[in-house]
């Protein structure tokens, strides 16, 4: 296992961008939450803070945080999804796939360190929101305090499910670019047009079960939460998405192991 | 003790046909040419007995066992191209290979400099000239010292002095006691340097044994009686000959059924015939020429083969 770890740090340590990427993720988790931070202050201060808690809640204060924190920084996972896809994709590329396996890995352990790759990146993640919460948690008066802490541990399965599909998507197209476009299409446009479309045509919320929306549905809108209960659907029970979520994990995870096993390299 | 030993291998592709029921066994310490046209097999043959590719049906063993990881750990393997990660040095990439065999990191500045390129060592593989990346990949399969090699193609890409130094290379590692099965479609090489070889063509075996063997079948002597005429009629009565040519030089080359010439009663028979030889030399056959009669040899059974 440390073997495996370590040849996968070996192929990354030199890799510019690897590391660009990975600065960009950090970076943009820091910025983005600053952003709706500092916007969240400038109502408040132009509102009126009554009337601003009035509307928006306290978004930025325990517990609320850990929600808000988890609810935005799920808009960059595409970053890592990107190193994933760039990682796996690499190896087509460089054919490097086909030398590992020659020089003595078996189809198992070279698949299964990609699936660590999707792992760790999920870790990285939900660290670097830990600290985003951290940070902006101390800007703010209230005490801390773990209450809704659950929604950090959402935000991880929704990086892990993430990072799953990308892995899946690298694998199946072999090229950056394909695997890169179908990846950003679904999960910037396709995933929420068809939840739509499956909502609008079944009057239900059933397109909170698609691939990826299940995760993205257990971190539900954080801002003018009275508002948005009152004009949208109810979202399904968080037992039923996590259930969902981890269904769809368990059938990625599957399908990665069972494509690269069985096919000519 | 066979090395490596392979049954029945098939390999379809949709409907292609790339591998038809290959057989085949390496025996210890040889130099295993697989030799034939492109297309005929060959790396796919290489392919499968790597776990790069999944045969259709077939199996293989080493060493008289189930192929293992451990096994391909203990075997370097030149495969097609190159593959490494081009934005890495040359050390860092045999770092990988070497990390991945279970190997120390102690060999990398030998096997370099066996290939030649231990001073760009720390140049990025992406800048190097496709001669380089050969000896690479090369040096890759040296690494640990394995008892078998599989070069596929090993000269690919090399220049005539490239060319030389690997066949240098391959003779000392069979000195040193390897087993190296090499794939090749360049027929003089495997003539240079194999000591046992398989003759595919379309995905079959056309034959397979001793190089020597293969080439000894079908020989001819050329020989010379300056100003004695009567040499080819003469060579023509002599038993086991099947055809006499007469050659530009004045020489007469003369065909056997059989696959070992008997020089001295030639010499003999002549000399009672009252032709004295100044010239009495066997003429083995080049693989070329052997290669292109076996491949001929296959085409007349295809043509009689009825037609549907």
């Amino acid at each position: 296992m440390q073997r495996l770890l370590s040849i996968e740090w070996y192929k990354i340590r030199y890799y510019k961008t690897f590391w660009i990427l990975l600065g960009l993720f950090v970076l943009g988790m820091f910025c983005l939450n600053y952003l709706v931070f500092g916007m969240n202050v400038k109502v408040k201060t132009q509102a009126g803070e009554q009337n601003a808690d009035l509307i928006l809640g306290h978004p930025y204060s325990y517990p609320d945080i850990w929600h808000t924190v988890s609810f935005m920084s799920g808009y960059l996972l595409f970053l890592p999804g990107l190193i994933i896809i760039t990682v796996m994709t690499n190896e087509y590329t460089y054919k490097t796939h086909r030398q590992n396996i020659i020089d003595g890995w078996t189809r198992l352990q070279f698949i299964g360190v990609k699936l660590i790759w999707a792992l760790i990146l999920a870790v990285i993640s939900t660290v670097v929101a830990l600290v985003v919460v951290l940070w902006l948690g101390a800007l703010g008066t209230s005490p801390f305090g773990f209450t809704k802490f659950a929604f950090l541990g959402y935000f991880f399965l929704e990086a892990l499910s993430y990072m799953s599909i990308a892995l899946l998507l690298g694998l199946l197209l072999k090229r950056a670019g394909l695997a890169i476009a179908l990846f950003f299409l679904y999960i910037m446009i396709l995933k929420n047009a068809i939840a739509y479309l499956i909502d609008h045509l079944t009057s239900s919320n059933a397109g909170n079960y698609l691939p990826l929306k299940s995760a993205d549905a257990l971190l539900p809108f954080p801002f003018i939460k009275d508002l948005a209960k009152a004009i949208m659907q109810p979202p399904p029970p968080v037992t039923t998405l996590i259930v969902v979520s981890v269904v769809y994990l368990g059938l990625f995870v599957w399908a990665v192991i069972g494509i690269f096993q069985k096919s000519d390299l | 003790m066979n090395v490596l030993s392979v049954q029945q291998l098939t390999k379809r592709y949709g409907s292609i046909i790339a591998l038809d029921g290959v057989s085949f066994d390496v025996p210890q310490g040889s130099i295993f040419g697989i030799l034939g046209p492109n297309g005929s097999g060959k790396t796919t043959t290489l392919g499968i007995v790597t776990d790069v590719l999944k045969a259709t049906h077939g199996n293989y063993q080493y060493f008289g066992s189930a192929p293992t990881a451990q096994h391909r750990q203990k075997i370097g393997t030149l495969l097609e191209t190159p593959n490494f990660y081009h934005y890495l040095s040359a050390v860092e990439n045999l770092r990988i290979s070497a990390t991945i065999k279970g190997k120390g990191l102690e060999d990398i500045p030998q096997v370099l400099q066996r290939v030649n390129l231990f001073e760009r060592k720390n140049s990025a593989f992406s800048t190097f000239s496709l001669g380089m990346k050969q000896r690479l990949a090369i040096a890759a399969a040296l690494l640990g010292s394995p008892e078998v090699l599989i070069l596929d193609e090993p000269t690919n890409g090399l220049d005539p002095v490239g060319i030389t130094e690997i066949r240098e290379l391959i003779k000392s590692l069979r000195q040193e006691g390897k087993t190296i099965i090499m794939a090749s479609h360049l027929l003089d090489e495997v003539e240079k340097v194999c000591t046992h070889m398989v003759v595919l063509k379309k995905g079959k075996v056309i034959t397979e044994g001793k190089v020597n063997d293969i080439l000894a079948q079908g020989d001819s002597v050329e020989v010379g009686a300056a100003g004695q005429p009567g040499l080819a009629s003469c060579l023509r009565s002599y038993p086991g000959v099947k055809k006499v040519e007469e050659l530009p030089t004045g020489h007469v080359q003369a065909f056997f059924e059989e696959k070992e010439v008997p020089m001295g009663k030639l010499n003999a028979y002549c000399f009672s015939q009252g032709i004295t030889l100044d010239f009495l030399a066997p003429k083995r056959k080049s693989l070329e020429t052997r290669f292109l009669e076996l491949t001929e040899e296959n085409k007349t059974t295809y043509a009689k083969a009825p037609q549907h």
